[in-house]
């Protein structure tokens, strides 16, 4: 229940700052469109903690910035070795940990992989992702401990 | 002056963006199989996508539209490792590759 006054609280918000248009006749569209995105949630057994663990999400900004210095080294890498003469290049599959016992971290998790110019989740299995990875670099940034540390950081904000 | 320094600020940031665009074409192009060029298209996904709508809002100025440019870069940014994995996923699936991937893990073992 709380968590559910939280996700309209936000909604709104974020319908207000898309909408731009404060009357009552967009308003009330406005609350209409919650009332049903809610109510869809609800049927969908979605609005619940383990979905959107609301301390996850105070701490979310902090990994973004993390991510995001990584996403801008790996694109240099990458984008290096597109305009290399000689391909360069070490194309790999690897099978990479991922012990975390939320959901929420390992989405995070998979989709950082991929979000990442130069790797790329390919399978999602119990404890470990499949990874392909384009060079030996990009792989070993993967396995570095400071990801590990991050991710355990989120692990434990929920 | 301010005026003048904020859309050069924007116009190397569109123009950053429009290089990194041009790079992964070339990539598309210069990779040889279906899973390298995914990566390729990772750069055109991220920085470059970035770095063309930050270029966008700084034309903008400080409005709505900012607003509404920056939450199109967060869903974009959702929304495309998803879409890759998919199509990475289903790749996989089809046995694309795979005999690559035999050959890593045996040669490790």
């Amino acid at each position: 229940m709380k968590h559910s006054l939280l996700l309209t609280a936000l909604l709104a918000i974020f319908w207000l700052a898309l909408s731009g248009h404060y009357v009552a006749f967009t308003l009330i569209l406005g609350a209409l469109s919650i009332a049903l995105v809610m109510w869809l949630n609800w049927k969908m057994h979605i609005s619940d903690e383990r979905v959107l663990p609301p301390l996850l999400l105070l701490r979310l900004p902090r990994y973004w910035m993390w991510l995001l210095l990584e996403i801008i080294k790996s694109n240099i890498h990458v984008a290096i070795k597109i305009w290399q003469p000689r391909l360069d290049i070490q194309p790999q599959f690897k099978k990479i940990p991922s012990p975390w016992k939320r959901d929420v971290t390992r989405v995070v998790h998979a989709n950082s992989i991929t979000l990442t110019p130069g790797t790329v989740t390919v399978t999602v299995d119990k404890d470990s992702f499949l990874v392909h990875s384009l060079t030996d670099e990009t792989m070993q940034a993967l396995e570095s401990p400071e990801m590990k540390e991050q991710l355990e950081k989120l692990e434990r904000f929920q | 002056m301010w005026d003048t320094l904020i859309s050069y600020c924007s116009y190397a940031l569109l123009l950053t963006g429009s290089f990194l665009s041009l790079t992964f074409a070339i990539g598309l192009l210069r990779f040889p199989d279906f899973y390298t060029r995914m990566h390729a298209a990772g750069v055109s996904d991220t920085l470059c996508a970035g770095l063309i709508v930050l270029g966008l809002v700084l034309q903008a100025g400080i409005s709505l539209v900012t607003l509404k440019l920056l939450f199109i870069l967060l869903f974009l940014w959702f929304t495309s490792p998803t879409a890759s994995f998919a199509l990475a996923r289903a790749a996989h699936r089809a046995g694309y590759g795979v005999n690559e991937q035999q050959e890593a893990s045996s040669s490790n073992s």
